[in-house]
């Protein structure tokens, strides 16, 4: 609480700022004047110095002005062309003349007879045709009437469906969530064929008017946790939401927190298989990572493959991660604690080699530990963020410094650069990066309480960790669910992972409403022996 | 209610084993056969008993008040003034209950892991820990002894499993060769230190969400404690036999010393620390987080939370000054202590429990 007191003390001098910031174009709002040289221009001062936008003017037969709006490059021209200017203008050749079309008849014939577009949309302010074309719409203003009529032209360019890069499989579905919005629903629409199934749309952001979608399964879903997350993203006032890390700093429930309250997922899979425990997905615009909420600590230690590999594999995979996570949290720890109070601890042989590949170092133990874990994690950080050929180069230099020369200088001892490897690499066991990450981050000053109290430190280290995740709440579920409070039946999806023929009953804490994931138990028999 | 957090019975139960493994387990065995002699397990097997009888009291005057805690209901039953000094002996009861068990697993943890650190930082930092875990209310403790207990115990087990090769079945003969009474003495002290002092639960009685399964939780607690404390006798008779553990200030850490796997796992009783740490820190959670709602409630406050730290600074200093060193400690332990607690954990809840039967008082028609 002391830290939100000192965030809240440094962002309260911008506080009075923000209101400033976006000021209502009041232009914008107006209502067209149904005098259309007037009202282009006006659109045109509302658009300057834009020069993406088109506005091609022409003559419904002989008298009448029309002009079509939109953007290029977010717009299908093909379908402009096709769909809406030429049977406009063919209209025009066909028309008696010189009668003008009246309003009336004009939208009555636009929609049914002229133009060969699925949606159609009305509107007659100028906000409206200002938002339209920057979603990729294209407008249509007449001479004559004070509405305008939108055409949904939007096609723009976008990746297509690949692996998600981050969260790969050995079994399982290749499809990854893209940056287009309208992909990834139909990539879980493809998965879940049911009415049940909904995407509520909404829009955040003052300037980047992002489209966010609340998917969840009507029928199984907690209807408080829609509300909830409804309302928590309703209350997100900020200019552009550029991804979905955002809207999870926006909506978890305790944001002076290192630990993750929010998933986040670039699998469709992943997602649905959460929609089934009674969660709720958020998709966002723009990003290919969707997020998934409520989420405890043992949702984020479960790979989606877990569920496609044999369970007996899931099982002991699931054990080896929950050994790797303590590993990565609390190796570097006790082997600073062992080596600097309690040497007696550790058996004679092995005290004597640590002791003899030691003697040249001349750091204690905490500050050696230390050097390796900051330039191991300076090392994953340089690899991610380097351009992939110049990446292989640091790995090497990285390996062959800090694993050999560091060594053979006297600098390290062998065994601290084995525990740190290992802390590495049980660092990456963890499916969700974001809780690997905090809990890279947890080691330092569990390193830091070793070196200066021992195991005792490293043990008020933990108990403080713990103490903390059990406090923690994600949408009201808590943290550590279903371990504390336990729940036992729960259990079967995070000691091991039951044959999917024995899970027939959702997790407690979010699939109350309608616990029964099937009828009843079929255990597959094998044939009898008389056959 | 000053705390909105519920725990469910098993939670209670949970809480109450470990808070019987707490600071007890490791120095039963010697005030035990120092009266008790070989059959000091026995003892512990009948304060079980007694330990079930106790129990049976307060839960029985705590379930005809289930939406209160004794500090509140005690001024129902017994009339506003006496009430409100039963309600102070049962702040200070935890209080100093707590302090006593802070300042053991310092003097622990400063003898067998940290010698040269001063006892304030090892109290201290043990103390800020317990505060953010009271602050996060009974549901945070309950969740947290949820999680550490199913590791704590099994290794407790393997432990003992560890030593057999070392037990020798002879050290507990001859059986009741001095006759019952020094069994029965023996027992005393292990009633009140630990058993007894589970009367602390009565504070929670308002925060358990299935109330009519805490009896049998809290029975089901005090048998699996009376079970481990009588594995910790029997373990440190067969293996030190009764003269070297009466002795002792620690005995159950002696015998962890003595576990020696193929010269591989060799003088473990860093982990020993570890384990009873663990536990001590449900214990002493409990003690504090009883003082600072009790404050809190005797004070008619409406958060018990502002209590915590000045709580927690007055437990620091008390548990600095509460004794000199060691044998003072043990010696108070063993002869002043079940004296002094009994009116605590019995007399006082059995006087309530009578008047309140008598003057037909009963909290649990009405909604308050």
């Amino acid at each position: 609480m002391k830290l939100g007191w000192v965030i809240r003390l440094l962002t309260a001098s911008r506080r009075y700022k923000k209101s400033s910031i976006q000021k209502r174009d009041p232009r914008k709002s107006e209502p067209l004047s149904g005098a259309f040289a007037l009202d282009i221009e006006h659109l045109k001062s509302i658009f300057d110095r834009s020069s993406d936008i088109v506005y091609r003017e022409f003559n419904i037969g002989r008298m009448q002005k029309g002009v079509l709006i939109f953007l290029e490059g977010l717009v299908n021209l093909k379908m402009i062309d096709e769909d809406i200017l030429k049977p406009l203008l063919e209209y025009g050749k066909s028309m008696p003349q010189p009668s003008n079309l009246r309003l009336k008849d004009m939208e009555k014939l636009l929609q049914d007879q002229i133009i060969s577009v699925a949606q159609v949309n009305r509107g007659e302010s100028f906000q409206e045709i200002v938002d339209y074309v920057l979603s990729g719409d294209t407008a249509l203003l007449i001479e004559g009437a004070s509405k305008a009529f939108f055409f949904s032209t939007k096609e723009w360019e976008k990746r297509s469906v690949e692996e998600p890069a981050t969260e790969a499989v050995i079994r399982g579905p290749r499809e990854g969530f893209t940056e287009n919005l309208r992909t990834n629903t139909s990539l879980i629409r493809r998965r879940l064929k049911t009415p049940q199934l909904k995407m509520e749309g909404l829009t955040v952001g003052r300037l980047s008017k992002t489209e966010i979608v609340i998917t969840y399964l009507d029928g199984i879903v907690d209807e408080a946790i829609v509300t909830e997350v409804r309302e928590r993203i309703g209350r997100i006032d900020i200019d552009a939401i550029l991804e979905s890390g955002y809207i999870e700093e926006w909506i978890e429930d305790n944001p002076y927190s290192v630990f993750p309250q929010v998933q986040n997922t670039e699998r469709p899979d992943k997602v649905v298989g959460h929609l089934l425990e009674g969660k709720v997905g958020i998709i966002i615009d723009n990003t290919p990572f969707a997020l998934i909420v409520p989420v405890t600590f043992f949702d984020m230690m479960q790979a989606s493959e877990d569920y496609y590999q044999r369970y007996f594999v899931s099982t002991a995979i699931r054990w080896l991660r929950y050994m790797f996570v303590v590993t990565a949290l609390l190796l570097p720890s006790l082997y600073i604690a062992l080596l600097t109070f309690h040497q007696e601890m550790l058996p004679t042989n092995l005290l004597l080699s640590v002791a003899a590949s030691r003697e040249t170092v001349p750091f204690p133990a905490i500050v050696e530990a230390m050097l390796m874990e900051v330039s191991f994690e300076g090392l994953r950080e340089a690899g991610v963020r380097l351009p992939r050929p110049v990446g292989q180069a640091v790995s090497i230099v990285g390996a062959l410094v800090i694993g050999q020369a560091a060594v053979q200088a006297g600098l390290v001892s062998a065994p601290m650069v084995i525990v740190v490897s290992i802390t590495g690499i049980a660092s990456f066991t963890m499916p969700s990066f974001s809780q690997s990450i905090a809990i890279r981050l947890l080691r330092f000053p569990m390193m830091v309480a070793a070196g200066t109290l021992g195991i005792y430190g490293v043990l008020m280290g933990t108990l403080i960790i713990l103490i903390h995740m059990t406090r923690l709440r994600s949408f009201g579920v808590p943290y550590m669910s279903p371990a504390a409070p336990l729940q036992f039946s729960d259990l079967k999806d995070v000691l091991i992972r039951m044959p999917w023929w024995g899970m027939v009953e959702r997790p407690e804490q979010t699939g109350k409403k309608n616990p029964q994931r099937m009828k009843n138990r079929f255990r597959p028999d094998p044939p009898s022996r008389g056959e | 209610m000053l705390d909105n957090g519920k725990i469910n019975s098993r939670q209670a139960g949970f809480l109450m084993f470990s808070f019987l493994m707490g600071s007890a387990i490791l120095m039963i065995p010697s005030t035990v056969t120092s009266l008790a002699k070989q059959d000091g397990w026995l003892s512990v097997l009948i304060a079980t008993v007694f330990g079930l009888g106790i129990v049976l009291i307060y839960t029985t005057l705590g379930l005809r008040f289930p939406k209160q805690s004794i500090i509140q209901y005690s001024e129902m039953i017994l009339g506003k003034w006496i009430g409100k000094i039963v309600g102070l002996l049962y702040i200070w009861f935890p209080f100093h209950l707590g302090t006593l068990v802070i300042r053991n697993s310092s003097d622990y943890v400063a003898s067998t892991a940290l010698p040269d650190t001063p006892m304030i930082v090892i109290s201290g930092l043990f103390l800020a820990v317990i505060a953010y875990g009271i602050r996060g209310g009974i549901e945070t403790l309950g969740r947290v002894n949820e999680i550490i207990l199913p590791f704590r115990e099994p290794i407790v087990l393997l432990i003992v499993v560890l030593l057999l090769k070392d037990m020798k079945l002879g050290k507990l003969a001859p059986l009741l060769g001095d006759g019952v009474l020094p069994v029965l003495k023996g027992s005393f002290p292990v009633t009140s230190f630990p058993l007894g002092e589970t009367v602390l639960f009565t504070m929670l009685l308002p925060n358990i969400s299935n109330i009519r399964k805490l009896k049998k939780a809290y029975m089901f607690a005090i048998v699996l404690g009376g079970i481990f404390l009588t594995l910790s006798v029997i373990s440190t008779l067969l293996v030190l036999g009764p003269s070297i553990t009466s002795r002792l200030n620690f005995p159950v850490q002696s015998i962890i010393k003595v576990i020696d796997i193929a010269d591989f796992v060799t003088n473990v009783d860093s982990f020993g620390m570890l384990l009873w740490i663990s536990s001590n820190f449900v214990k002493i959670a409990v003690c504090y987080y009883c003082t600072a709602v009790g404050i809190a409630q005797w004070f008619r406050l409406s958060d018990y939370r502002q209590m915590v730290t000045p709580v927690g600074i007055l437990m620091l200093i008390f548990s600095m000054t509460v004794y000199e060193n060691n044998i003072e400690q043990s010696t108070f332990a063993a002869t002043i202590w079940p004296f002094y607690a009994m009116p605590f954990e019995v007399l006082i809840p059995l006087f309530m429990l009578l008047v309140s039967i008598i003057r037909k008082l009963d909290g649990r028609g009405r909604g308050k």
